[in-house]
C-alpha cells in the first residue's frame, strides 16, 4: 500500500511538473471512481462523462494545489461533485428533472449477479439531490460525515441528516418496488431487529 | 421558573419518553443508552449500500478528450486566482446566517436556556448542568450520557457513532473550559455567552444523537 501511495505521489510530482504521461497514469488509477460518483450524483452517463473529464482537466490546471493533505482521490472527488453541481446549476429545471423514473430506468447500473444491488442502485438515483449526494458519498464511497461535509461544503450535521433522510426514504422506497422487505436490507434496520 | 423554560423542558421530557419508549428502554440508566444508540445508528449501515461497486467503468475512452484540452503550461496557481471581495463577504454573511439560524431554531425547540445569575458555576463538569436549572433528572442524565459518549472506546464504535463522539468530545471541552474561566471570573458576561452558546451546542448534539435514534427505531418498525 505504501508503495502504491508512493507511486502515486511520484506521479503528482512529475504530473505537477508538467508529464502528461504521468497525469494520464493517475488518469487510469483514478478514472472509474470519479466516473463512479459523477454518474450517481448526475444520474446521467452523458453528464457523468463531461464532468469526468472536466474533473481531470482541472486537476490538471489546480495540480498546484494539492498538498498531499488528504489522499488524491479525495481531491479529485471534492473536484467532481463541484463540476456535478456546477453543470447542475447552470442547466434549466427541465433538462435537470427529466423524469426520476425514467432517469432510474435510462441510467441503471447492470448487475449481473444481483437484482437487488440494481434496484438499490436505481432507487438511490432518484433520491433528492442532496439526499443522494451525502448517501453516495458516506454509504459507498466510505467518507465519514466530516469529510463528506468538507466535499459537499455543509456541515457535519447537515450532512448526517441528509444521510438520514435518504435512509428513511430508501427504507420506504425498496419494499414498496420488490414487493417484500426481505430483500432490501434498508426497510428491516439490519441487526437491530 | 420562567415559562418558556418549562415548556422546554416539557417537550424534552416528551420526547425522552418517546426516546425510551423507542429504544424499548428506560432512559435512566443513561451510561447503558450511549452504546445502545451507538449500536442502533450503525445498524443502518445496511451493508448494501457498501456492496455497490465504487468504480464504474464509463462507456468510452475519455482520456484522448482530455488530452485534447490540457498543456503542460495550462496552469493555475494560487497566485493568479481571483477572489473577489463580494464573493468573500457573500459567504462570511452566509455562515454568519447559519448559525445563528441553527442556533436560534434550536433554542426555540428546546425553550430559552439560561445562565441564572445567582448561580455559580464552578470547574465541576456538572456544574454546567446544574446551572440552567434542568430539572435534576434530567442534568443527570445529560451528564451521565456525556461520560458514556466519552468513556466509550472509540475503536468499539461504527464511524457515525465515532463522529459523533469526537464532536461531542470537542464541545465538551470546550464547555469545560469556559466554566473553568468562569470559576475565576463569575461575572464576565461574554464568558457566561460563550458558556450558553456552548452548552447549546452540547445539547444539540444529544438532541441529534435522539433523533437519529429515533430514526432507525422508526425504521425497525416499517
Amino acid at each position: 500500500m505504501q508503495a502504491i501511495d508512493n507511486d502515486e505521489a511520484d506521479l503528482v510530482e512529475q504530473a505537477g511538473a508538467g508529464d502528461v504521461a504521468a497525469f494520464e497514469q493517475l488518469y487510469r488509477m483514478h478514472s472509474g471512481r470519479v466516473y463512479g460518483l459523477c454518474v450517481r450524483l448526475a444520474a446521467n452517463r452523458a453528464e457523468a462523462e463531461d464532468c469526468t473529464q472536466d474533473t481531470f482537466v482541472t486537476a490538471w490546471q489546480r495540480l498546484a494545489d494539492f498538498r498531499g493533505d488528504s489522499r488524491l482521490s479525495t481531491w479529485l472527488h471534492t473536484i467532481a461533485y463541484h463540476e456535478v453541481i456546477g453543470r447542475r446549476r447552470r442547466e434549466t429545471r427541465n433538462a435537470r428533472h427529466l423524469s426520476a423514473a425514467g432517469a432510474g430506468e435510462a441510467e441503471r447500473v447492470d448487475y449481473a449477479d444481483s437484482a437487488e444491488l440494481e434496484d438499490l442502485e436505481r432507487a438511490i438515483l432518484r433520491l433528492p439531490d442532496r439526499a443522494r449526494e451525502a448517501f453516495v458519498l458516506q454509504k459507498i464511497y466510505g467518507y465519514t460525515h466530516d469529510e463528506a461535509a468538507g466535499i459537499m461544503g455543509i456541515t457535519a450535521g447537515a450532512c448526517k441528516s441528509q444521510v438520514h433522510r435518504a435512509v428513511q426514504l430508501l427504507a420506504g422506497a425498496l419494499p414498496r418496488e420488490n414487493g417484500d422487505d426481505d430483500g432490501t436490507g434498508m426497510s428491516a434496520g439490519g441487526g437491530a431487529r | 421558573m420562567d415559562h418558556r423554560m418549562t415548556d422546554g423542558i416539557s417537550r424534552l421530557q416528551g420526547r425522552a419518553g418517546d426516546l425510551a419508549r423507542r429504544l424499548r428502554c428506560d432512559l435512566s440508566p443513561a451510561t447503558d443508552l450511549w452504546p445502545r444508540i451507538a449500536a442502533r445508528i450503525e445498524s443502518d449501515a445496511s451493508p448494501r449500500p457498501g456492496r455497490l461497486p465504487r468504480v464504474i467503468e464509463a462507456g468510452r475512452d475519455l482520456w484522448p478528450g482530455i488530452r485534447a484540452r490540457i498543456e503542460p503550461g495550462d496552469r493555475l496557481d494560487g497566485t493568479n486566482r481571483e477572489v473577489t471581495p463580494r464573493g468573500t463577504g457573500l459567504a462570511a454573511a452566509a455562515g454568519v446566517v447559519a448559525v445563528t439560524t441553527l442556533t436560534l431554531v434550536f433554542a426555540m425547540r428546546l425553550g430559552d436556556v439560561r445562565l441564572p445569575g445567582e448561580v455559580t458555576a464552578s470547574a465541576d463538569s456538572s456544574a454546567g448542568a446544574a446551572t440552567v436549572a434542568l430539572p435534576t433528572w434530567m442534568a443527570d442524565t445529560f451528564a451521565r450520557f456525556g461520560e458514556a459518549v466519552a468513556g466509550t472506546p472509540a475503536a468499539e464504535l461504527g464511524d457515525t457513532a465515532r463522529s459523533i463522539q469526537r464532536d461531542f468530545l470537542m464541545v465538551r471541552a470546550e464547555r469545560l473550559q469556559i466554566e473553568q474561566a468562569l470559576a475565576a471570573s463569575v461575572g464576565d458576561m461574554n464568558l457566561r455567552a460563550q458558556w450558553r452558546h456552548v452548552y447549546l451546542a452540547e445539547l444539540r448534539l444529544i438532541d441529534e444523537t435522539e433523533k437519529l435514534a429515533n430514526a432507525y427505531g422508526t425504521r425497525t418498525e416499517i
